[in-house]
Parts: C-alpha cells; sequence; structure tokens
C-alpha cells in the first residue's frame, strides 16, 4: 500500500523491525507499507539525532578526521528533537493516502504541536505523535562543536610551529 | 531498529562527506591547468600595463621618464615569478596528478557502493551525477595535463 510522505527529512519508517525504503515518484515520496489483515498499515516513523547512541564521540571523531579536520563534513542537525510515533492507518477505500510532518516546534507555547497530520478520510491512531526534547543530542553536538574548534586551533598552531 | 538507524545515518554521513571531499580533489586537480590560465591572463594584463603606460609616457612628451619613480613602473619583475611559481606546480603535480586520480577513483567507487546498499527504488540520483561530474572534472584536468601542460 503505497503511502505519501509530505516533508518527511530524516524520519524514517518501520514495519515491524523491517525499515521501509523511501522511493520517489512524481517528485512525491513515498512508501511501500505492507497492507495488514482487516485492510490495516502499520508503521512506526522515527527520528533519532545523529549522536543519540553511546559511542557518539567515537562517530563523531572519525567524521572529523576523515573530514579533514571536521571542515568537509556535513554539519549536525540542529533540530535536537527525536521522534518514535506508532500510525495505525485504517485505509478503507482510501486511494490517496499520506502523511504530513512538521518539523516546528513551539518552545514558548504550553501547546503541544503534533509531528504528524494524516490525509483526510482515513482513520488513524497515532501514539506519541509529539516531538521530544533530546538535552543529551544537543549536548554532545555543543561538546562537539567546541572540541572541534580547539582542536582545530592546536592543529593550526602546532603546523605553523611545525614549519617556523 | 537502533542498529538500523545508526548504520543508516553512518552511510548517509559517510557518502556526503566523501562527495565533498571528492570534489576538493576535483579543484586540486585543476590547479595546474588554472595555474597556466593565470599567467595567460597576467601575460595579457602586463601587456595593456605596459601599453597604458607607454601611451602616458608619449602623451607626456617623455617627460615623466625624468623621474625615477615612473621610470621603475617599468621594471616588473613579478610575470617572472609568476611564470617560475606555475612552471613549480606542474613540477610537483607529475607525482601529485596519479595520486589524486586515484583518490577521487577511490573515493567515488565508495560512495558508489554505498549507494547500491542504500536500498532499491531509493532516489539517488542527484549524488550519483555529483559523483560522476567530480570524477570528470579529475579526468578532464589529468587529460589536460598530460596533453597541453606537460
Amino acid at each position: 500500500m503505497k503511502v505519501f510522505l509530505i516533508n518527511r527529512a530524516d524520519i524514517q519508517f518501520f514495519s515491524g523491525e523491517e525499515k521501509l525504503c523511501v522511493f520517489k515518484e512524481n517528485g512525491r515520496e513515498f512508501i511501500d507499507a505492507p497492507l495488514l489483515q482487516e485492510g490495516r498499515v502499520s508503521l512506526r516513523a522515527v527520528r533519532k539525532p545523529e549522536l543519540f547512541h553511546r559511542f557518539w564521540w567515537l562517530y563523531a571523531a572519525f567524521f572529523w578526521i576523515i573530514g579533514i579536520f571536521g571542515l568537509f563534513t556535513p554539519k549536525y542537525s540542529r533540530f535536537d528533537y527525536g521522534l518514535d510515533c506508532s500510525i495505525t492507518l485504517d485505509v478503507g477505500q482510501s486511494q490517496d493516502i499520506w502523511l504530513r510532518f512538521n518539523h516546528y516546534v513551539n518552545k514558548k507555547s504550553k501547546v503541544t504541536v503534533s509531528a504528524v497530520a494524516v490525509s483526510d478520510g482515513v482513520n488513524a491512531q497515532i501514539e506519541n505523535g509529539f516531538y521530544i526534547y533530546d538535552k543529551i543530542s544537543r549536548r554532545r553536538r555543543r561538546i562537539y562543536k567546541l572540541f572541534s574548534w580547539l582542536l582545530r586551533i592546536v592543529m593550526i598552531i602546532a603546523i605553523c610551529l611545525i614549519i617556523i | 531498529m537502533e542498529k538500523e538507524l545508526l548504520q543508516m545515518q553512518f552511510k548517509e554521513r559517510l557518502s556526503r562527506t566523501l562527495l565533498r571531499l571528492n570534489w576538493v580533489v576535483a579543484v586540486a586537480a585543476m590547479l595546474p591547468v588554472l595555474s597556466k590560465i593565470i599567467v595567460g591572463v597576467a601575460v595579457i594584463g602586463t601587456g595593456l600595463y605596459f601599453l597604458v603606460l607607454i601611451t602616458i609616457t608619449i602623451m607626456t612628451l617623455c617627460v615623466l621618464l625624468l623621474n625615477d619613480k615612473f621610470r621603475a613602473l617599468y621594471n616588473t619583475d613579478k610575470l617572472d615569478d609568476l611564470q617560475h611559481l606555475s612552471e613549480k606546480i606542474i613540477e610537483a603535480y607529475k607525482v601529485a596528478m596519479p595520486v589524486l586520480v586515484s583518490i577521487s577513483l577511490i573515493m567515488s567507487a565508495i560512495i558508489l557502493v554505498l549507494m547500491l546498499k542504500k536500498g532499491e527504488g531509493e532516489h539517488k540520483t542527484g549524488r550519483i551525477v555529483s559523483v560522476a561530474m567530480s570524477v570528470l572534472f579529475v579526468l578532464i584536468a589529468t587529460l589536460i595535463y598530460y596533453i597541453k601542460v606537460v
């Protein structure tokens, strides 16, 4: 069952333990979700900041080195929010099913904004459909940035001393 | 699930980093050609410079030639320095060029392998085009270097 995705960014989809590939058709992204009994689709949408795992420092150091002092390695996303929501869609007769994601978190408002919206005419059950702030990843990203700049300055001074 | 997510993030970051490095290598491979172009432009620029200088000299009926500072303007060693630097770059690239080509091809191969492992049907056209273009730049620079420059 094709489920179209709008504004997906770096959110990944799983059906059970199987990761679903994201395809593109006419400029629109979609996943081929397996249809369960009773015409249901069960998905898990996951987004985790890159530095979420235990050995983040090894990961960051590896890319800092191969990216030549981190200059040519892509920046880590500043969106320090994780998402892990279960979406159960009751497809029915709907042909055009889409999931729209937003990447906006209103920090000032107490009202939380849902991360995912479903197309009209589709019954959907969404569990944990809100972004959760990942303080640890944010702290790790800042530590990485600080150490990256410090090491760059140290390397430049060391190179200058060697040349002189 | 977390392991799969980590693997996916690692492959994505690796292919993006290698692609950026590939373009750096492509630009570096263009250096001998660029140095020759810069020398050529400098020659034309020097020619225009002397033309303007001579025009001013004639217009002032050569009176300005009595001034030491004005006469000093006719002495230019910078073109020789630029030519010398360009020759040094070309000489250094006799060793560097094969190395750059090898590095570029290896990194492109790794990126393509990572792309193949990404998953069937997943859109990867943009990145493949970028890899192909960077390799093309390196090959063109190498061709020009060995045919024209050396």
